[in-house]
């Protein structure tokens, strides 16, 4: 029984409706002051970090050059990013398919073997990338800033993907969220590499993100399948909540 | 019905085993499982590291003692870790932080009333209209950061209203010192109830002090640092109140019984058959673990535990919604104030406090800042 509400505990919850309404003296101001007071350590901040300087200069053009010699190098911070990010793909890959391997009822479930692939796909796209940022004389072990915010940005998802709670469709939705950050974080590459004057490296690219652009279509496609086939929970989380409606008026 | 210390022998220490699967049970449900539940997982996690810090302490302190007390404290760090795993991971740091503001709130009050000495009442009191007002700062925190109700975590059981401001509630340390109970005079319960409460509190302080720096935002950060130097003052006080003429082989024998008492609590509560079959297998090894107490006294003092320890308890804590009490005490007590030992209105405080607390609140206070303008409302102030 869901008891997260306030109709669920009707009595109790106006009392503390009430409660909130009629004893609280609030002090002048808002919300805005948590955001007056980040603003004011915004000033103060020294940033997220550095990109590890490039230990050559071999296989950078002209463009990158001038970049990475006044410290706005784009491409390599992308390229980390991209990098931190297929890499983790891959791993959640693995939790969906040991969540499939775990789960109930599989006829029901998308092709294990399509699922394979595309984790195959996101290592490919890993060791890609890794090389790409090798061959312009990065360090593809260095994690840059944006390679960073995105770890942190994504924290959330191995939670939902490696607890044992959440079900198969549950765990999707999740790579349903991977897939269209990976789709856009692919389109931007493809545009840094052409104004980079990389023109081989957005072809490269360009391969990756065909790939890409057909995960997602399938995953958004398994996603609104499961979902409209009523398989947003699963078979035993449904009995919970067949409750009985007098335990909830007791309560 | 009750639990009779001396007879009811539990389970024997070597017979106490784990396994790491064993250890890692299945969570409670964030949704589903009542709000006591995970208060009662909150408390006894805090009873747990409590007499593990202390019987490191008393090892520091007694040669003799620190195979025994190995033995005792390898099966309470693996209770520990079992309890404190209770708790989903789909609770986030601060859905935790309301929870565990709710458990110091629903306890306090309700020892608070259980507690025969008076002046130890009034301790109890005062500290909870204390953590009743980190709950209303951390559930404006929970709003406007995440978009949260903090109510789901609370289930309707406890108020969000404002208490003793927090930005009031900072104090010079010679205001937090209290006097003790008299360890040949006070009755058992009131000593329970002080290691009880001491427990969660100090468990609540190591929460904050560790979870602070995970917070991006400098609110975040800054109200951490701020109540985690609320929860320091509210240990150093309720610590203050237990009789240091105590023997280390007296505290044990204490903090063992305690753990019987509180376990014994959770047993007579508990709403999770799953849950409640744990309680009842920990209050097993508990009572195993207080026989081997009572061989470690009788060795050290050469004397009986029935000195100490009553043969009976029937007494548990009540867990249930506190609200009553607590704005009654909102109501009557909210200008209270401490200079010293004493309790006084707010013109009387000490200029030791007064000094301190401008300051700490020198630039700006954390609390008024993150609730400026808050009042609670379900589902959020962004609610229509």
């Amino acid at each position: 029984m869901n008891r997260t509400g306030t109709i669920i505990s009707p009595l109790d919850s106006i009392k503390t409706i009430k409660g909130a309404s009629e004893l609280t003296r609030p002090t002048q101001g808002d919300c805005t002051e948590i955001g007056n007071n980040r603003i004011l350590h915004m000033q103060e901040a020294e940033g997220i970090g550095s990109i590890a300087f490039p230990t050559s200069i071999k296989g950078v053009t002209e463009i990158m050059h001038e970049q990475i010699m006044t410290g706005n190098h784009a491409m390599m911070d992308k390229l980390g990013e991209r990098l931190v990010f297929e890499r983790m793909g891959a791993r959640l890959y693995e939790a969906l398919i040991t969540k499939y391997n775990g789960s109930p009822h599989q006829e029901r479930l998308p092709e294990l073997t399509r699922i394979e692939q595309f984790y195959l796909e996101k290592l490919k796209h890993f060791q890609n990338v890794s090389e790409v940022i090798t061959n312009l004389g990065g360090d593809p072990t260095a994690l840059t800033p944006a390679a960073d915010v995105i770890g942190t940005a994504t924290m959330g998802w191995i939670q939902v993907l490696t607890d044992p709670r959440t079900n198969f469709l549950q765990s999707l939705e999740i790579m349903l969220h991977l897939e269209l950050v990976d789709n856009a974080g692919w389109e931007l590459m493809i545009e840094l590499a052409e104004r980079n004057g990389l023109g081989d490296l957005a072809i490269q690219f360009q391969q990756i993100l065909d790939e890409e652009a057909f995960h997602l279509i399938t995953v958004k496609q398994w996603v609104q399948e499961l979902t409209l086939n009523n398989e947003i929970i699963s078979p035993e989380q449904n009995a919970v909540l067949e409750f009985d409606i007098d335990s909830i008026t007791k309560h | 019905m009750s639990l009779n210390l001396f007879k009811d022998k539990g389970i024997p220490l070597e017979k106490q085993i784990f396994s790491w699967r064993d250890l890692i049970q299945q969570p409670i449900s964030k949704l589903n499982d009542d709000a006591f539940t995970r208060i009662r997982i909150i408390l006894m996690n805090g009873i747990e590291n409590e007499a593990s810090f202390f019987s490191h302490a008393c090892a520091r302190m007694n040669r003799d003692l620190q195979t025994p007390l190995a033995i005792i404290r390898r099966v309470e760090q693996h209770q520990a870790s079992l309890i404190n795993c209770l708790i989903g991971p789909d609770h986030n740091l601060l859905e935790t932080t309301i929870a565990y503001e709710q458990a110091e709130i629903e306890i306090t009050a309700a020892l608070a009333q259980q507690e025969m000495d008076s002046y130890l009442a009034q301790i109890y009191r005062y500290g909870l209209l204390e953590d009743f007002d980190h709950l209303y700062r951390f559930t404006s925190l929970l709003d406007r950061l995440e978009g949260k109700d903090a109510n789901t975590i609370l289930q309707n059981y406890t108020d969000i209203i404002p208490g003793r401001q927090t930005k009031e509630e900072h104090r010079d340390p010679h205001d937090d010192i209290k006097r003790h109970y008299n360890k040949d005079m006070a009755e058992v319960m009131t000593k329970f109830h002080a290691l009880t409460i001491l427990s969660l509190e100090q468990q609540t302080h190591h929460f904050y002090m560790n979870i602070g720096q995970m917070f991006s935002d400098p609110t975040a950060r800054q109200l951490y640092a701020e109540i985690a130097s609320t929860e320091e003052q509210h240990i150093t006080q309720y610590e203050s109140m237990i009789d240091t003429r105590e023997t280390w082989a007296e505290k044990l024998l204490l903090h063992e019984a305690n753990e019987v008492y509180n376990y014994y609590s959770c047993v007579a509560h508990e709403t999770n058959p799953r849950i409640k079959a744990i309680w009842e297998r920990f209050l097993d090894y508990e009572l195993g673990q207080l026989q081997a107490a009572m061989e470690i006294f009788k060795q050290e003092e050469k004397r009986d535990p029935a000195e100490i320890l009553p043969e009976k308890i029937s007494e548990t804590i009540p867990y249930k919604s506190q609200r009553t009490f607590v704005r009654m005490i909102l109501k009557d007590e909210i200008n209270l104030k401490v200079k010293g030992k004493k309790f006084v209105t707010s013109e009387a405080e000490s200029n030791w406090t007064l000094k301190y607390r401008e300051q700490i609140n020198n630039d700006h206070s954390p609390s008024e800042k993150v609730s400026a303008g808050y009042i609670w409302k379900p589902g959020t102030e962004l609610s229509m």
